[in-house]
């Protein structure tokens, strides 16, 4: 089992730090080419480590993905004040904190997964809720809306395009704030890599316990996926930026924890990885595997991802930011080409012009998460599920 | 909370971890009736039959709660019937049959 998780902790630093290689991606290929069981723990031990380490592009590069996205916005602010290692550590310590967590609120999940699935319209509640304190929070209601509906204008049409969110996310949350932060702020300036950050109890409480319960509920309940779970914990932890970092840690790992749980308690395999894992298994029930391996992964991964951020930050703060941020504007306009075809480059234009306007007209850029959100609640209210 | 904090509770988990790993890792005692559909899994019984098959034996293990079918090379014990033996394998599904394929077979001797 251990050569598997040392297997699992390679694959999934290099889906984490790599954009464009999808987890799920990877999953597939470990499934043709490991038998049964010994899949599930390289295949839990790679998820786990991709929930920390698919920050680290996020936070210095600004290219998210659906676990991701939300977080660009304050981690970009702090990449630009110089603190991009103190955003990624509070994410690292969301992670960690989420993992110990959860594992104390197992006994508690155990009771009640089975009865979220069968009460269905909870997922419904939770995603109209959800849209309407979006907009309602906002001081400028009209535009608020008005970019909300534009975003899910955007993913109904997209709904066609293959692999549409890589496009999407990277166009509203990352090529938009890379262009916008090279107009505003002229460059990216040096990083503090001594070591030395902290963050406050209190802070590190409450954005742990809001991300780790948004990561459970949308973990166990149908219909709703990680992106959900990081707008109903930002909601959650307010303005406050540290206590947001730590929440979208928590929301990513506390999400797979509570996916296995899920696989576990009724057989729903509730993302790619879970579907894997499902696979693997093959009807036998693998959950003490996958807890121990989740365990030893999150452990290592949290004492190692920092040591790989600073390395990260002083390769990247050797280039020119102009230099970089084209670059990377390049790369990923080159990954969506090769991914989605003209389709997904038409669908990057509309997205980075759409991810421009909410800082122009003053209101939250995660109002564009309507891409999700309403092609969502209108397939669930469509069902009936209410 | 500091880095140093985190480093530390960080390596204290994956310590508490590699013990549970080392522990309770590996396979699990099974009456035959209970066997799972896959994984790992230790069996307890007396063989009742055997034959030879491909680069090995296929024989039939019977303990109290029922019979199942193993699959095992040369390298264990020479099984032969009437033997009761322990035996730790995979099981794998052929058809609508599981069956146990046998990585290490140890006996204790003849029972009847």
């Amino acid at each position: 089992m251990l050569w598997a998780i040392a297997l699992g902790l390679a694959l999934g630093t290099v889906t984490g730090l790599v954009p464009g290689i999808h987890v799920n991606l990877v999953s597939l290929m470990v499934n043709d080419r490991l038998a049964g069981d010994s899949a599930v723990p390289v295949l839990v031990a790679m998820a786990t480590v991709h929930t920390f380490l698919d920050f680290i592009p996020s936070v210095l590069l600004g290219i998210p993905d659906e676990a991701t996205a939300l977080s660009v916005l304050p981690a970009h602010k702090y990449a630009l004040e110089g603190r991009a290692v103190e955003a990624y550590f509070l994410t690292v310590v969301g992670g960690f904190s989420a993992l110990i967590l959860s594992l104390l609120l197992l006994p508690v999940f155990f009771a009640v997964v089975p009865a979220f699935y069968a009460k269905p319209w909870i997922a419904t509640v939770l995603v109209v809720g959800t849209i309407f304190v979006l907009v309602l929070t906002e001081q400028n209601r009209r535009g608020a809306l008005a970019v909300l509906l534009l975003a899910a204008f955007l993913g109904q049409v997209a709904s066609d395009v293959p692999e549409a969110l890589f496009p999407m996310l990277s166009g509203m949350f990352g090529v938009s704030t890379l262009l916008l932060s090279l107009v505003d702020a002229g460059g990216m300036p040096q990083q503090e890599t001594s070591g030395g950050v902290s963050v406050g109890w209190g802070d590190a409480l409450r954005g742990t316990v809001a991300g780790t319960l948004s990561g459970a509920l949308v973990g166990m309940v149908p219909g709703v996926g990680n992106s959900q779970a990081c707008l109903v914990s930002s909601l959650l932890v307010g303005g406050n930026d540290r206590t947001l970092l730590v929440s979208m840690g928590a929301v990513n790992t506390a999400n797979f924890i509570f996916n296995m749980v899920t696989l576990s308690l009724v057989g729903k395999a509730r993302s790619g990885v879970a579907i894997a894992v499902q696979e693997a298994a093959a009807g036998a029930d693998v959950f003490r595997t996958s807890l121990m391996s989740m365990v030893l992964a999150a452990s290592l991964a949290t004492a190692v991802s920092l040591t790989i951020f600073t390395q990260f930050v002083r390769i990247v703060g050797k280039l020119d930011y102009r230099v970089l941020t084209l670059s990377i504007v390049f790369l990923v306009t080159l990954a969506v080409a090769w991914r989605c075809g003209p389709a997904g480059l038409a669908l990057l234009a509309a997205s980075t012009a759409l991810g421009v306007v909410p800082p122009t007209i003053g209101v939250k850029r995660s109002l564009c998460m309507g891409c999700i959100m309403v092609p969502v609640a209108v397939s669930l209210l469509g069902r009936g599920i209410y | 909370m500091d880095d140093r904090l985190l480093l530390k509770l960080a390596a204290t988990t994956f310590l508490v971890g590699l013990c549970a790993v080392v522990l309770l890792d590996g396979p699990r005692d099974f009456a035959i009736a209970d066997i799972p559909d896959a994984g790992l899994v230790r069996l307890h019984g007396i063989v009742t039959s055997v034959r030879e098959r491909g680069p090995g034996f296929l024989f039939v293990l019977r303990d109290v709660t029922g019979e199942a079918t193993v699959l095992t090379g040369y390298d264990g014990c020479m099984v032969s019937t009437g033997m009761v033996v322990t035996l730790e394998g995979r099981v794998r599904i052929r058809g609508k049959q599981k069956e146990v394929v046998a990585g290490d077979v140890q006996c204790s001797g003849p029972s009847l």
